[in-house]
Order: structure tokens, then C-alpha cells, then sequence
């Protein structure tokens, strides 16, 4: 016996069948209108005019501005006068109606013989209706009946937010990623800018790295705390300012910022008169750092590495979307490394620690100094450690740090705490360590932050130690086991690779910005960043267009930057397509100089 | 015969092809003649008669999608352009004049297929090429704007060959445009006697604009001495200047802002006794239904050259070292102020009180005019448009060479010269200036000619060396000959492109041999050859041509004295 297939949009008849026998709620009173017309009044709400709902309906389509040439997908079918009115103007129509007692009574009224198709109910998953996939492919606009929102918001809601990441997913965006001067957010901004570009999205990273050292410098020239520190707000302002330029004339539909960027408060606001939609990705400790109260409400979408008691902090301040972000790996820099001799000298030992010497690490530390146990970073204050550092106090990129964790038997990790002894066992600020780590292939043992145990299984992925006694006890064994420490790196390094790569944090921000804003996306509008192969399949293969771009690398970008590269404006041969390229161009460059005279 | 006529520049640019279109329509009475505008140009261009269809280029759309970063609407960028370009092509075109003078309308010509193209056009090999002695002559004038003395409507007349002469700008007034602008002056209290006076004071540009201060302190004089009605004409993005206007001379102006169509304008103008105005496209309009203009030249103008086209107009600047220097742009403190509103009065009453008619007589020299230049429109002897000096100067060297250039241009891009019309037009002219004495005029025809002389024999070189190269290959000589040779030509462009850096007045001479070199197709050697020997002989031409025309000035120069 065959699959059934499921079919969720049908025609008003096949509606009419299936919905026969279906009996009306009580608070549905179907009425006639002074027009003759039947009219509608559900649960107290006036589905349509008692006057005149045939005109009313055309109100709807007059305010609602729809382009004539793109589809409509209408939510809420009412007794259908605007459906029918849609279908008038010549428009592809389908409609969702969330109330079966609503869509009986259409079926059976006006909306009986009108040629469209129907769905009741929440949308299927995309592959399970064939003509509802099609159609959604087509990209209609939306028209929400009103009084149908008005009842069923929640559906709406849900289904406009269903609709903008089934519409939105595919789509290469424009995406500005703005990273720090300085610290720990800067690689993640830069991991994460990749991660974006490799998704194909048109990436543009705002990079201050190189505003550091002036900064650094600004600082240690002036003395004095005052003019030092209005000095540095104003070296930040400026930087701002050229942030936002930049970012301006990327005109990207995202932006995301990473914590410590220098942008000013009011920097998602002034792009959001653009229509970009701002992100800003809180990768600290909100504990340690506060300054997440006076960000998190300004920005459209805040996400954080902190899942539970910050949550309820960032709706108390007003801030309308967060989701719990967590950091993680970019296997294209982090991954297992082969160390020369000279480097195996350099970087072998039994334990390792890549970090900052902060007061828990450098509290528990100190009682592993009978291991042959190395330490790479900054900020080691102690007298006894400092001798275990081979560098002395250095900063190290990832480069290096693939180095260490090669080299290493076992790679330590422990969150930062300045007030614990050793492990804090309430820390739930999950480091990027522990998946650079296993990214590297590299064995590790941590601290059983809140949270890591939904991410790592920690009998076979990754050991953890509670305090300085279980630590010691577990390096021990793991020292002593070679081969359990491999089986376990193997399957972390799996586990990351398959769950906690930056791709995968891009693709969840989308997701999250797309059910919340897709609606507002959709409306400004996707530059959408289609390969040559893509747009080929749209065209005719005895085109001249389809010629040319089937000369060109398959992944060539098919935007106006790419194109107009290829289409040198005078000289040589060029085949028709080009020709018309070459065309565009020039006017562009004119309409660009008029544009730049008339500012 | 179907015939395009690509105009996609300013409102301004349209009225001033009008003369051209109306030389197509005569030479051509039975052809359908169809014009490409912007849509600021339709409305001139559904107003003129001497066309059958007005296109409208409209690259808004293709503009947006080509700036959207986004591959959908590249895409439909793209198959919108092809559709607009198929849709042309099936009007088959036989001859295409384009005025628009950009790389962008060369490509379009070029992509219709059509024929025959005249103006700026792209060669087989997709180069840009300036077909025709007038369009090269139009590049040459933007580049030495200096001694450019010919204004822009004479220039694109010319471009249609061998064609009846036309020297008006057409626009032709319905009774509807004429009673919507009765009426509006009526609803305005504007009675049919009374001394209406137009201001328009926007401009394309900052830099071009008169301080409005300036136009109200002449309303007030306007005002107080001839009651006269002003009213203020504009579109509504200029609606600021007004209000600006009205801050200054509360309830002393009709404003119609926004308020009236193209035609409208021109039929307000009708009831004008003058429009007073910076350079803008109401100027055309009031040129083309003889309205009398005030031109305020300011800023980064070129009077000469943009000016109203007609007899009877005047132009008002601000007394130039550096006149009309194309790179030669005035800061506003510079110039813009400079300008006073009694000045400007002075110049209306000379422009009203001497009409179109005969030559413009001499102002007695006032301090009050010192610093200022006057100038009159009338159709010169030779039947191009001249803007003469009416308040006598001492004639300066730049000024003797442009005029120089003047009567050598016409002489030689016309077939040949009028000797009675250039002695009568010099004539006439140096009437309009003090001095300087004629040992003056003597040295400088004297160190011109020794410039002129020079490159005529830099030219005969060329001339040489080419006709050399043409019996290599004609005789099939050594190609090692013919490979000097050309090595030999290449030295001499350099040495002719050097020699117009140390003598700039030889400049608009080598820029015209540069654009014409430019223009070669084809790679035919011996084509390209011949055509180079006809370059050099033409710039020889025109050498000897300034030598002879700098001795004609020095002749009657002396023969004034």
C-alpha cells in the first residue's frame, strides 16, 4: 500500500466537498448586509462591513498597494470578498484560513466558484505540499485580513514568522559584521564574518583591529585620567562614525555587532532608518560586564552565550528579541596541526593552558606544577607560574594555538573567575576554548559549566574536574591512558564538527532574525547574491545571456560588481550579452555622476 | 526614412537641439523623425513640430535595479535593457544624430543597428569615435572653453550636413497654454499693461545661483521704479528660494512655484518684459517665445556658449581675468555676491530699450559698472550668434584669440571662408572695444603666428612621414621602414601634444587632431594611414588658417584705428 499523499491547498469545490456536513460555532452570526450580500460576525468581531463588503474589500487591496505582477498569499479567507476582488485584478491567489467553521461558510458562499486554492490550519513543513511550495517559491507578497488577525493573532503571527524563514532561508544576504578593537570578541567577529561569506552571504567585516594600537598609544601618552579619557571617547566616536559609514554604504539587510565594537548607542538606530536590521552578539559574562543593559534594548536582535537568569534580565530591560547564541569553532582555523621537531620541543608537553591568568586559574593552577605542564598568555601575576610560561607573557593567535593544543597531551580549560579558588560552579559562560579544542582534535579537561553537558556528552566527549583534586586524579589516568584520551578527542572533535561550527551560529541568527523581522526583510527587499549557474536556470539555453554566463566559472557572483568587471565599456569583441552589460554599465556611471551633481 | 534623435541630457540641452531638429526636419520634410528625451525633456519635446514621436528615456527603473546589489533585479535590469533595445531595434531606424555626446548614448546608437549615425557614435571594434567636423569640434570647445566663441545651439545645428540654416529655438504655445496663462495671471491681479518682470533663481548648481538677496533688492527697485509685478517661477524643490524671497520682500511676488507646466512657463513669459535669470532651462524657454533675458552669469557659466540663444538677450558677469576657463569654477565669495542688483538694472533697461534689431549701440562708461561686464545678442555677419561687449573694454589677448579661432573655425569646419562676412563681423565686433593700441595687436598677431607657424610645420612633418608610410605599403617596402615610420609618428603626436602644453593658444588645435586620431576605425593600414595624412593636413590647415586669420584682425584692427 502507497504513502497517501497530503494535499493542504485544495479548490473551493474539493473545500466544499470536505466541509459539507461541517457544522457552525455558536458565535458565528452570518448576516446580510444593506448590499444584499452576505455579511459576517465572529466572536464579537465584524468579519465584514454591514454595509457594503464588496467595497470594503477593495479598500483592503487599495491600501494594501500590491504589486500586479507577484502572487498573494492571503491570510484569513473570510467569506472571501477580497479574494474574489484579488482574483478581479488578475492576481495568483492562495488562501490560508487558520477557522474550518469560517472556511465552510466561504466555500459555501461567495468564495464557492472563485479559482484559487485553499489551506486550513497551520502551514505543512516545506516538501510535504507540492503546489504550497510552488506557489511560496514564487515569492507572493502578503495580505492579512484584518479581522482575521485580529482573532487569530497568534497564528498570524506565527505563520508570518513561518513564512519569512521558509521565504528568507535560501537567500544570500548582505551582511555587515563589525568586530572590536581588542580582545576576546575579536576573532569570534572574524570567525563569524567567514562563517557568513562561506554561507554565501555578501560579507563585509568592519575590522578595528588596527585602531588598537593608536588607542593603546592615545592612552599611554596622555597621563592625566581626564583629558586621557575624552581623548579615547573621542578616538571611539570616530570610529563609530566610520563604522557606520562603511556599514551605510554596504546598506547590508543585517548587521551584526560583536561585543566590544566601537559603535555608539544610537548606531542601530540610524541604520535602522536604512531598513538593516542590527544584531549585536554579547559574547561576555553578563555578570562581569553590565554594560549589556543600556545595548540589549536598542538593538532588533540580541544574542548572548548565557541561556536562563540572563534571559529574564534582558526582558526586564525592555529588550524585545534575544536568543542564546552559543560561540564555537571555525574548522578552517581550528584543526589539527602536524608540529615540526623544533616545534614539538617548543609546544610537546603533558598539560598545557592557553589563556589569561585569571585569580581561579592561577588559584587552581598552582598545584599542577609537578606536571611537566606549559602556559601560553598574558597576565600570569604569580611568582611560581610565571616560570612555567616557555614565552614568557605573550599574546598568541590561532595559528599558534593549534600549535599548543598539537603539542599537548592534555589541554586544560577552566573558566575565569576572579573571586573563586578554583572551579565556579555557577559559571554558565561557556568558553570558545573547549570547541577550538576539540576542533584541533585536541584532549581536554574542564570545568562542568552550566550548559556544557547539553552540548558535550562528559563520559566520552569530554572529562570534567570539579576541583583541583579531580583534576589531578584525571590527569593522571588520562596521561596513563593514551588511547582513551584519542577515542575521547576523536568524538568531541566529531561532535564539534557536526554541532558547533560558526556556519551553524550564522545559520541559527538568520533563523532567529528571520522569524522575528522576516517580515520587515521581505518588505525592504533581499539583494539576493545568485551564482551564474543560478540564474542560468532561469534563462533560455539558445539566450545570449545564457551564453555568456555559461562561459564564466559556475560560482561567478551575478551582481553588478562581478558583471561589470567582465564587461570592459570600449574595445574588443563582445558577444550581445555583453554588449547590453557593457550598456548598463554606462548607464549607471551616468546616473550615478547626475546623482552625485544633484547631492 | 526614419530618423532618431538621441537628446537624453537637461531640459535646457533639448530646447537648445530644437535649431538642429528643425534642420533635420528640412533637410528631411518626409522622414518620421523620432526624439529620445528624459522625461524632464518631454514636454519641450511634445511641443516641438518638427518631430512625430517622442521617446522617452526613462532609466529610473534600470537605474534602481542596477544599484540594488541584488541578482534578481540584475537580472531583470538586464532583460529590461534588452527589451528596450529590441523594441527600438524594430523601428529600424536609417539615421541615428546623436546630441547626447556620452560613452552611454554611443553604445545605445551602436546597439540599434543602425546605419548611419552622426555624432558620438562606437565604432566596429567598440570604440568611442565622434563622427563628423562639428561633434569633434563640440569636444574641442568643452576642453578649451576659453576660446570657444560659438554658442551651443550653432554647434549641434551644424552637425546635420548639408541642411537649411535655422536659428531659432521651437516651442510651439497652444490657445490652452496661453489661457492657463491668462488666467493664472489674472487670478494673480496681473492686469494685460502691466510691467511684469520673471525671475528664475535656481540654477543646476550652487555655484550658478545670483544671491537670492540680490533679485529681491532688484524686485524692490523693480518695485519702486516701473510697480512693475514680479513673479517668481520654479519647480516646487525650489520653493525654498522663494520663501527665502518672501523673508526678504514680504508680499511683493507672485509665486508660482511648482504651480505651472513647462508649456505654462513659456506662456507666462509671453506677458514678460523680461525674464531675469541665472543659466537654467526657463532661459531656453523664455529664448524660444522671445521673451527678453537678463542672463546673470555667475559661477562655473559659460554664456557664451550656454547662453539664450536669439537676438535681444543680454548677459551680465562679473569682469573675468580667467574668462570662461573650463576648469575655472568660483567659490560663491568669490563671485557670487559680486554681482549688484543696480548693475543688473542697468543691463535689463539696455536689453529693453535696444530690442533685436540692428547693432547694439555703446553704454557710456560708468563707474558703477566697473567691475562688472555687459554683453548684447545679436546674429553676427557670418550668422552665428555673438554676445557683444556693449560697454567698451580694452580688447584683451585672450579675447583676440578666441575671435581669431571664431572666424578660422567657421571659415574651415564651414567649406570655406566668406572674406566680406569675416571683414564685416571683425569689423563690427572691434567696434565694441577701446584698445589696446596697434602695436599691441601687432606683437601678438606677430608671437601668435610664430606659434601657429610652428605647428603648421610640426604638422607638414606629419604630412611627410605618413605620405612616406603610404608609399611603403603601397609598394610594399620594408616592413623594418614601415615599422620606423610609424615609431616616427608616434614621436611626432608626443611632440605635438608637448608643443600644445608650451603654447596653449595652439591647444584647441592639437585637441581637435587628438579627438580626430582618436576616431580612427578599422584596421585597415592603409585606411588608417590616409586617414591620419588627411589629420595632419587638416591641422596644418588650420594652422596656416590662424596665422592668416591673426594678420586679418591685426588688417582691421588697424583699419578701426
Amino acid at each position: 500500500m502507497g504513502t497517501m499523499e497530503f494535499t493542504y491547498l485544495q479548490s473551493p469545490a474539493a473545500w466544499q466537498a470536505a466541509l459539507a456536513d461541517h457544522p457552525c460555532a455558536d458565535d458565528i452570526e452570518l448576516g446580510e448586509s444593506r448590499t444584499g450580500s452576505p455579511t459576517l460576525r465572529v466572536g464579537g468581531i465584524q468579519f465584514h462591513s454591514r454595509y457594503n463588503p464588496e467595497q470594503e474589500a477593495q479598500r483592503l487591496l487599495d491600501s494594501a498597494k500590491l504589486d500586479e505582477k507577484t502572487p498573494v498569499l492571503v491570510v484569513g479567507s473570510g467569506l472571501g470578498y477580497h479574494v474574489i476582488a484579488l482574483r478581479e485584478h488578475g492576481h495568483d491567489v492562495v488562501v490560508i484560513e487558520p477557522d474550518k467553521d469560517i472556511l465552510a461558510l466561504a466555500v459555501r458562499g461567495p468564495l464557492g466558484t472563485i479559482d484559487c486554492l485553499l489551506g486550513l490550519g497551520e502551514l505543512p513543513d516545506a516538501g510535504d505540499d507540492a503546489a504550497l511550495d510552488n506557489f511560496l517559491a514564487r515569492e507572493p507578497q502578503l495580505l492579512i485580513h484584518p479581522p482575521t488577525a485580529q482573532r487569530h493573532g497568534e497564528f498570524v503571527a506565527k505563520l508570518q514568522a513561518t513564512l519569512s524563514v521558509r521565504s528568507l532561508e535560501d537567500k544570500h544576504m548582505n551582511v555587515a559584521v563589525v568586530g572590536p578593537m581588542y580582545g576576546g570578541s575579536l576573532p569570534i567577529a572574524e570567525y563569524l564574518a567567514h562563517a557568513f561569506a562561506r554561507l554565501g552571504h555578501n560579507t563585509r567585516y568592519i575590522n578595528h583591529e588596527d585602531a588598537w594600537p593608536l588607542y593603546e598609544k592615545i592612552s599611554a601618552t596622555v597621563t592625566g585620567e581626564k583629558p586621557a579619557a575624552q581623548l579615547t571617547d573621542y578616538f571611539t566616536n570616530f570610529l563609530s562614525e566610520w563604522t557606520y559609514a562603511q556599514v551605510a554604504e554596504f546598506n547590508p539587510e543585517i548587521c551584526i555587532v560583536l561585543a566590544q565594537a566601537p559603535v555608539a548607542p544610537n548606531f542601530p538606530e540610524r541604520l535602522r532608518a536604512n531598513g538593516t536590521i542590527t544584531a549585536f552578539w554579547y559574547v561576555e559574562n553578563w555578570r562581569h560586564l553590565p554594560y549589556w543593559r543600556t545595548t540589549a534594548p536598542h538593538y532588533d536582535y540580541f544574542f548572548h552565550i548565557q541561556p536562563g537568569e540572563f534571559e529574564e534580565k534582558l526582558d526586564a530591560v525592555g529588550c524585545q528579541h534575544h536568543a542564546h547564541v552559543q560561540t564555537a569553532c571555525d574548522p578552517q582555523r581550528h584543526g589539527p596541526t602536524t608540529l615540526s621537531e623544533e616545534e614539538q620541543g617548543q609546544y610537546g608537553c603533558d598539560l598545557s593552558f592557553a589563556g589569561a591568568g585569571y585569580y581561579n586559574r592561577i588559584e587552581i593552577f598552582k598545584g599542577l606544577g609537578d606536571y611537566n605542564f606549559k602556559i601560553w598568555g598574558v597576565n600570569w601575576s604569580d611568582r611560581y607560574l610565571r616560570r612555567l610560561l616557555p614565552e614568557g607573557e605573550k599574546r598568541f593567535d590561532a595559528e599558534v594555538f593549534m600549535k599548543i593544543v598539537a603539542g599537548s597531551a592534555i589541554n586544560l580549560n577552566l573558566h575565569s573567575s576572579s573571586t573563586h579558588n578554583g572551579v565556579d560552579p555557577a559559571c554558565d559562560a561557556i568558553n570558545p576554548r573547549v570547541f577550538e579544542i576539540a576542533a584541533a582534535g585536541g584532549f581536554q579537561l574542564c570545568d562542568p559549566c552550566v550548559g556544557l553537558d547539553k552540548l558535550f556528552d562528559f563520559d566520552t566527549e569530554l572529562p570534567v574536574y570539579r576541583d583541583l583534586r579531580e583534576l589531578r586524579e584525571k590527569i593522571d589516568y588520562y596521561l596513563a591512558h593514551p588511547e582513551e584520551r584519542q577515542a575521547m578527542a576523536t568524538a568531541a572533535q566529531t561532535r564539534v564538527l557536526a554541532e558547533h561550527t560558526y556556519e551553524l551560529r550564522a545559520k541559527d541568527m538568520l533563523r532567529h532574525i528571520f522569524s522575528a523581522h522576516g517580515a520587515k526583510l521581505i518588505k525592504r527587499g533581499i539583494r539576493a547574491v545568485h551564482s551564474v549557474t543560478e540564474i542560468k536556470k532561469r534563462l533560455e539555453e539558445d539566450s545570449d545571456l545564457y551564453q555568456w554566463l555559461d562561459a564564466l566559472p559556475p560560482e561567478t557572483p551575478f551582481t553588478y560588481e562581478v558583471m561589470s568587471q567582465l564587461t570592459p565599456p570600449l574595445g574588443g569583441e563582445r558577444g550581445p550579452a555583453e554588449a547590453i552589460f557593457a550598456y548598463m554599465c554606462q548607464v549607471k556611471l551616468n546616473a550615478d555622476a547626475i546623482t552625485r551633481m544633484i547631492r | 526614412m526614419r530618423i532618431l534623435i538621441l537628446q537624453t541630457t537637461r531640459m535646457g540641452d533639448v530646447l537648445q537641439t530644437t535649431p538642429m531638429i528643425h534642420m533635420v526636419r528640412l533637410k528631411y520634410p518626409d522622414a518620421h523623425i523620432a526624439l529620445m528625451v528624459r522625461k524632464m525633456g518631454k514636454a519641450i519635446a511634445d511641443r516641438n513640430p518638427d518631430i512625430d514621436e517622442t521617446i522617452v528615456y526613462d532609466e529610473d527603473e534600470l537605474y534602481l535595479h542596477l544599484t540594488s546589489d541584488d541578482s534578481n533585479r540584475l537580472l531583470q535590469a538586464y532583460q529590461l535593457a534588452e527589451a528596450q533595445i529590441e523594441e527600438l531595434r524594430t523601428q529600424n531606424y536609417d539615421i541615428v544624430f546623436n546630441v547626447t555626446h556620452s560613452v552611454g548614448s554611443a553604445m545605445l546608437a551602436k546597439l540599434l543597428n543602425v546605419p548611419e549615425v552622426h555624432g558620438a557614435c562606437l565604432s566596429s571594434d567598440w570604440q568611442f569615435i565622434l563622427r563628423g567636423a562639428w561633434t569633434n569640434y563640440f569636444f574641442t570647445s568643452v576642453f578649451s572653453r576659453e576660446y570657444n566663441d560659438l554658442n551651443l545651439c550653432d554647434i549641434s545645428r551644424n552637425i546635420v550636413p548639408e541642411a537649411p540654416p535655422s536659428q531659432e529655438l521651437r516651442f510651439a504655445l497652444t490657445e490652452e497654454d496661453r489661457q492657463a496663462a491668462q488666467d493664472l495671471l489674472e487670478a494673480s491681479s496681473i492686469l494685460p499693461d502691466d510691467f511684469v518682470v520673471c525671475f528664475q533663481m535656481g540654477a543646476s548648481e550652487n555655484n550658478k545661483r545670483w544671491p537670492v538677496e540680490r533679485f529681491a533688492a532688484l524686485a524692490r527697485i523693480l518695485i519702486d521704479s516701473h510697480h512693475a509685478k514680479i513673479l517668481l517661477l520654479g519647480v516646487n524643490e525650489e520653493q525654498y528660494l522663494g520663501d527665502r524671497f518672501e523673508e526678504l520682500l514680504p508680499d511683493s511676488a507672485v509665486h508660482l512655484f511648482g504651480k505651472t507646466s513647462i508649456a505654462q512657463v513659456a506662456a507666462v513669459l509671453t506677458h514678460a518684459r523680461m525674464l531675469v535669470t541665472n543659466d537654467t532651462g526657463t532661459m531656453h524657454i523664455a529664448a524660444s517665445v522671445n521673451c527678453p533675458i537678463t542672463l546673470v552669469s555667475v559661477g562655473n557659466v559659460h554664456y557664451r556658449e550656454t547662453g539664450p540663444y536669439g537676438a535681444g538677450h543680454g548677459a551680465i558677469e562679473t569682469r573675468r581675468v580667467d574668462m570662461g576657463r573650463s576648469d575655472f569654477v568660483p567659490t560663491a565669495k568669490d563671485e557670487q555676491n559680486r554681482i549688484e542688483a543696480s548693475q543688473v538694472l542697468t543691463a535689463m533697461h539696455y536689453v529693453q530699450d535696444h530690442g533685436q534689431d540692428g547693432v547694439p549701440p555703446l553704454l557710456e562708461d560708468d563707474p558703477a559698472l566697473a567691475d562688472v561686464d555687459i554683453y548684447m545678442t545679436r546674429f553676427a555677419p557670418d550668422g552665428f550668434l555673438q554676445f557683444y561687449p556693449v560697454i567698451r573694454r580694452v580688447l584683451s589677448e585672450r579675447d583676440f584669440l578666441r575671435i581669431a579661432y571664431r572666424t578660422m573655425w567657421l571659415g574651415h569646419l564651414s567649406g570655406g571662408s566668406q572674406p566680406e562676412q569675416e571683414v564685416a563681423g571683425l569689423d563690427q565686433m572691434f567696434r565694441h572695444f577701446s584698445g589696446p593700441d596697434q602695436k599691441c595687436i601687432e606683437d601678438w598677431a606677430a608671437a601668435y603666428g610664430t606659434q601657429f607657424a610652428g605647428l603648421a610645420a610640426l604638422s607638414k612633418r606629419g604630412i611627410v612621414t605618413t605620405e612616406a608610410l603610404i608609399m611603403n605599403r603601397d609598394n610594399r617596402g620594408s616592413i623594418d621602414e614601415a615599422k620606423t615610420l610609424v615609431s616616427q609618428l608616434m614621436a611626432l603626436d608626443e611632440e605635438g601634444r608637448v608643443y600644445g602644453e608650451v603654447n596653449q593658444a595652439c591647444r584647441p588645435l592639437i585637441l581637435m587632431a587628438r579627438f580626430e586620431r582618436d576616431n580612427l576605425e578599422g584596421a585597415d593600414v592603409m585606411v588608417l594611414a590616409t586617414t591620419t595624412l588627411n589629420i595632419y593636413r587638416a591641422c596644418a590647415t588650420r594652422s596656416e588658417l590662424m596665422v592668416e586669420k591673426l594678420d586679418l584682425l591685426k588688417t582691421r584692427w588697424n583699419a578701426r584705428s
